[in-house]
């Protein structure tokens, strides 16, 4: 049996933790005293009285749906490339980015989304995803503008346009989901995975969820209150009943491996193959 | 120096905040403080707000600082000077950090460097609550007195930017590594490590470029974390005190965010990279 990758066990967390999140969305406070895990609650209940699971769900949404938004929108542009580049196969396509655009993806990200936000009446987490994807795209069409120009001049792009299949077809099929297909995923998980650090970033920054008005969701406050609370040296814990800071060290042990879990598959989608060196 | 007087002209012309009449030009001296008041939702405008930015920066330059509400007991430009110290101490710790860990990778001829680190809040936090549970309160690591220190440390290890940037230099060599003609000087007995670090330089000074631009951004969050006054902190603040935001303060503080890029884009870091094999 094949062994599950990092990769492959942070993409399934995420979808499940996201699922969770976009299906419960708010999680509803129980209004009981925090709590070990019991099969109500897999994860315990939190000081706040909430369900830890939902809580981890939602703080997963509120990054993740601004990724994928972010990520469907480089695909987009990818596709749009690919599907240009068969309407001139003849011509061919600029094999590079201008330079000053690759110049424009420079500066500090964080930096340039919190100064962007101050633009906006109120923090925004839809326009923070588009200003980092605006700023990823141009290294990203960098190096597929250079592989279609690679197409183009090994005539591949000649020689399936040749068989007569229809244009969309081979963009979609043979260019996005064939020859383009590692670059594409690298550069969604890329993109992916630095919109959600920057959205966790801006709710930690801004106080709350980043992408639900009022709703102060989301991974970085999350791991705010549960160190203010983890146990100290002069930490007492009651003879019956649950230890509150025993239960905030637990789940602030399951925030962080979810994060590191989370990241590190990112990571890993996110780096390019290493080349093999002959002899 | 575009970038920041688009920037503020932009906010001045977008939205309410900025009060640029609760400051008033003074020749010699720059802009200083006045009593007046605007209304928070009142909008400067995009030509006064270009307009005040410019001379702003003039009188930075110029040694005309001025001096800003938040603290009007010394100048503006001793103000910015001593918090651009105290986070280029920051990002010196965080790539003091970063080089120790790229030479102990080498040392050991493994790649250490995880793949992508923790989100910079919860790599702060995680490193400040070990801080404050482990250390005895007089320790002189405590951070309160070595907060420089712990956030250089979260800023290196946050948001995967050493691990990010390192996968990328050694992607850029082995990316030349496997080329013909590294195979062909491979031949011909010739170093060839010299060869892909001269050949890959541009390559892996533009992956160290954005390592360094990431930590930059970064101040933002871990400054506050640990209690370091400096220009991440500053900024911080402004942005997240939206209805009384203090321009000459902001015009100070994006300024030198544009000085640090631009100095940084201009040092000559193909010619260190160069001669770093990796």
């Amino acid at each position: 049996m094949k062994r599950p990758t990092l990769a492959g066990v942070a993409t399934a967390l995420l979808v499940l933790l996201g699922g969770l999140g976009v299906w419960s969305r708010a999680p509803r406070p129980i209004h009981g005293p925090a709590s070990w895990p019991s099969p109500a609650h897999p994860l315990g209940v939190d000081a706040m009285g909430r369900d830890f699971l939902a809580v981890l769900g939602a703080g997963t949404a509120d990054f993740a749906l601004p990724g994928l938004a972010a990520a469907a929108v480089l695909l987009l542009a990818f596709a749009v490339a690919a599907r240009w580049t068969l309407n001139r196969p003849s011509v061919g396509v600029r094999a590079s980015m201008p330079a000053g655009l690759l110049a424009l993806a420079s500066p500090p990200r964080l930096l340039i989304v919190m100064v962007a936000m101050l633009l906006l009446p109120e923090p925004n987490p839809w326009i923070a995803a588009a200003v980092v994807a605006a700023l990823y795209l141009p290294v990203a069409m960098d190096e597929v503008l250079g592989r279609l120009a690679d197409l183009v001049d090994r005539e591949v792009i000649g020689g399936l346009v040749s068989h007569g299949l229809p244009l969309g077809h081979i963009a979609v099929r043979h260019l996005l989901l064939g020859h383009l297909r590692e670059a594409a995923l690298r550069h969604a998980a890329a993109l992916f995975a630095q919109v959600a650090l920057t959205q966790v970033a801006l709710s930690y920054i801004f106080g709350g969820s980043a992408t639900t008005a009022g709703l102060g969701v989301s991974w970085g406050m999350e791991f705010r209150r549960l160190a203010a609370l983890l146990p100290t040296s002069s930490t007492i814990c009651p003879a019956d009943g649950a230890c509150p800071e025993a239960v905030a060290a637990f789940q602030a042990g399951c925030l962080l491996a979810a994060a590191l879990v989370v990241f590190a598959g990112l990571g890993r989608l996110a780096q390019p193959a290493e080349p093999e060196v002959t002899a | 120096m575009l970038v920041p007087g688009l920037l503020f002209a932009a906010l001045c012309g977008t939205r309410g905040g900025p009060c640029l009449d609760a400051y008033a030009w003074e020749a010699g001296v720059g802009y200083q403080p006045t009593t007046q008041r605007c209304d928070p939702d009142e909008r400067p405008g995009l030509f006064a707000g270009a307009a005040f930015f410019g001379r702003a920066t003039v009188g930075l330059l110029s040694g005309r600082g001025g001096r800003s509400r938040e603290d009007a007991s010394r100048p503006m430009i001793a103000l910015l000077g001593e918090r651009s110290v105290r986070s280029g101490a920051v990002v010196a710790v965080a790539l003091l950090a970063l080089a120790l860990h790229a030479v102990a990778s080498r040392k050991s001829g493994r790649d250490l460097s995880p793949p992508l680190g923790l989100p910079l809040p919860i790599a702060g936090f995680a490193l400040f609550a070990a801080v404050v549970r482990l250390l005895p309160p007089d320790s002189p690591l405590d951070y309160d007195r070595a907060g420089l220190l712990w956030a250089g440390l979260a800023l290196a290890w946050a948001d995967g930017v050493g691990g990010t940037a390192w996968s990328g230099v050694r992607h850029a060599s082995a990316t030349e590594r496997a080329r013909t003609w590294a195979r062909t000087v491979r031949l011909w007995g010739a170093d060839v490590e010299a060869a892909v670090a001269e050949v890959s330089a541009p390559a892996r000074s533009a992956q160290v470029r954005a390592a360094v631009l990431g930590l930059v951004g970064g101040l933002l969050v871990v400054e506050g974390i640990f209690g370091v006054n400096g220009l991440g902190e500053t900024l911080r603040d402004l942005l997240v005190d939206r209805r009384g935001l203090d321009p000459l303060l902001l015009s100070g503080v994006l300024l030198a965010f544009s000085v640090a890029v631009t100095v940084l884009d201009g040092l000559p870091l193909e010619r260190a990279v160069a001669r770093w094999r990796t």
